[in-house]
């Protein structure tokens, strides 16, 4: 079943084209994964999947598991890049802000229930933020904030997650594991996955389809394209600029 | 001085300022908007003037103004949105510009002057009702949209794209901050009141547990310092803006050196 239908849509920069007229479905309970260089605007095209911001031409549909159009906002969430820079001084700790991701589901007025407080906590667990679920915000660390975000975002049972490298602040056995939680999501609730990184070897891993978003185009790459992209990224130990682009 | 009537409502009042100040206060904080409430302020001012020209009580004109000067506020931030401090600052000028002019048209000169650093005489009984009505009006709404005022405050955007009425309840929240700042300008003040909005919540951050609890410390603190603020003004005879802000910047200084966390 189709869960979100791009069709044709443009963005720009006043000083540069991003991408014009593209098109993507994805199925419900698929891992899309966006690769490419810095600047060809990976972020700019996953916030129009995501619906935070609007395409300048084309639409962007998301559907729910009934095929309907997807009413729920909350039901769509986005983790954006280096958020775990920002929030220095919020006070708010690591339990009220992934309580907070209950919000618009509640409506005015309501407060989460005990049980709703025992799945945030159960999440935090998840995260290995046993120690720190009443810690506020700005005496976390990078990485513990990203996991904090990342709780959040899971926890009110989303059926799209849109990520913008959510590994960047994680050392590599939590990468892993989370990886292997979202690997988890998305079979055992057909959680629909779109994810941003720079990691090539990952994007090979985990993405069902994966996409190099280059200088004014987006193009599927096929296995081999992949292994090429791999091994030419071996011979420039950077990793960063890539073939297809 | 609790057997005058005058220093009892007095009293009164300033717990019931004290107690909503830091609602707004902590909202404004976190948002890094702290200027908005001095803006405000000085926009009350001249709905204090008008109202003292036009013989009609001056903190009814004061709310008015006040709401009007926030609606503004928003109206030009949409219009500025790289500027948004841009908009603050005209509005203070602004405020205290029509203030200036307005005052010299102001027979009573001594009245006007206890709307600047606020006064403990001469607290009607009308204005003590509106004012224990205000009050309880932002303590219900703030309770009411305590958890979504909780998600603007922590990232605006993000709770837009979840679905949150961000519009409707900035809306509230600014409908909140403009009713507390104009009857807080009775007792404290409208130079300082914006000083006892923002102080009690910036000394209470140093001691963050939680969002809550940075509440309540701030309440907390917010209401000790003015007790302590309008006690120094009757037995000193200062004014209890001066006092209060004083205590609050004591305060402040205080908890920064007990806990020198980066806040």
């Amino acid at each position: 079943m189709i869960a979100l239908k791009a069709s044709q849509i443009s963005y720009a920069f006043p000083s540069k084209v991003l991408f014009e007229d593209f098109s993507i479905e994805i199925k419900q309970g698929e891992f899309i994964v966006l690769i490419g260089n810095n600047g060809t605007g990976k972020t700019s095209l996953l916030k129009l999947l995501a619906q935070v911001e609007c395409p300048q031409s084309g639409t962007v549909t998301l559907y729910d598991s009934q095929g309907n159009v997807l009413k729920d906002a909350y039901k769509r969430v986005y983790v954006g890049q280096n958020e775990f820079n920002l929030h220095n001084a919020f006070c708010g700790n690591a339990l009220e802000i992934v309580l907070s991701a209950y919000t618009p589901a509640l409506g005015l007025f309501k407060r989460p229930s005990e049980d709703q407080i025992n799945t945030a906590k159960e999440y935090l667990f998840m995260m290995g933020l046993k120690d720190y679920l009443y810690t506020p915000l700005s005496r976390l660390s990078g990485g513990q904030r990203q996991r904090v975000f990342i709780a959040k975002a899971l926890v009110n049972d989303p059926e799209f997650l849109f990520l913008d490298e959510p590994t960047s602040a994680l050392d590599a056995s939590f990468s892993s594991e989370l990886l292997s939680l979202l690997k988890h999501l998305q079979a055992q609730h057909h959680l629909t996955i779109v994810m941003v990184t720079h990691d090539l070897q990952l994007a090979k891993e985990i993405g069902e389809r994966v996409y190099c978003v280059g200088d004014q185009d987006v193009m599927l790459l096929s296995d081999e394209d992949m292994a090429e992209e791999l091994a030419h990224a071996h011979r420039h130990e950077s990793g960063i600029e890539l073939k297809h682009v | 001085m609790f057997n005058y009537v005058f220093m009892q409502k007095a009293l009164a009042v300033g717990l019931m300022i004290a107690l909503i100040a830091p609602l707004i206060g902590q909202v404004v904080v976190l948002k890094r908007m702290s200027m908005v409430p001095d803006a405000i302020a000085h926009t009350t001012l001249s709905g204090v003037a008008i109202g003292l020209i036009l013989n009609l009580n001056p903190l009814f004109t004061a709310i008015v103004l006040a709401v009007a000067g926030l609606l503004l506020v928003d109206v030009l931030r949409k219009y500025l949105p790289a500027y948004a401090e841009i908009a603050i600052s005209l509005l203070m000028s602004l405020g205290i510009g029509v203030a200036g002019i307005l005052s010299s048209f102001i027979q009573d000169a001594n009245r006007f002057n206890a709307f600047l650093f606020g006064s403990i005489v001469a607290i009607e009984d009308s204005e003590l009702y509106l004012i224990i009505g205000i009050t309880a009006l932002v303590i219900l709404l703030f309770i009411l949209f305590y958890k979504e005022l909780f998600a603007i405050t922590f990232d605006e955007g993000m709770a837009k794209h979840s679905g949150i009425r961000v519009n409707l309840v900035n809306f509230i929240f600014m409908l909140m901050m403009g009713l507390t700042l104009s009857i807080a300008s009775k007792t404290v003040g409208t130079l300082i009141v914006s000083s006892l909005v923002v102080l009690p919540v910036a000394s209470s951050l140093h001691f963050a547990k939680s969002y809550k609890s940075t509440l309540i410390n701030a309440i907390i603190i917010s209401v000790v310092t003015m007790m302590i603020g309008l006690t120094l003004s009757f037995y000193q005879g200062i004014k209890p803006g001066g006092a209060v802000v004083i205590v609050a910047v004591i305060f402040y200084i205080i908890s920064l050196s007990l806990n020198r966390k980066k806040i």
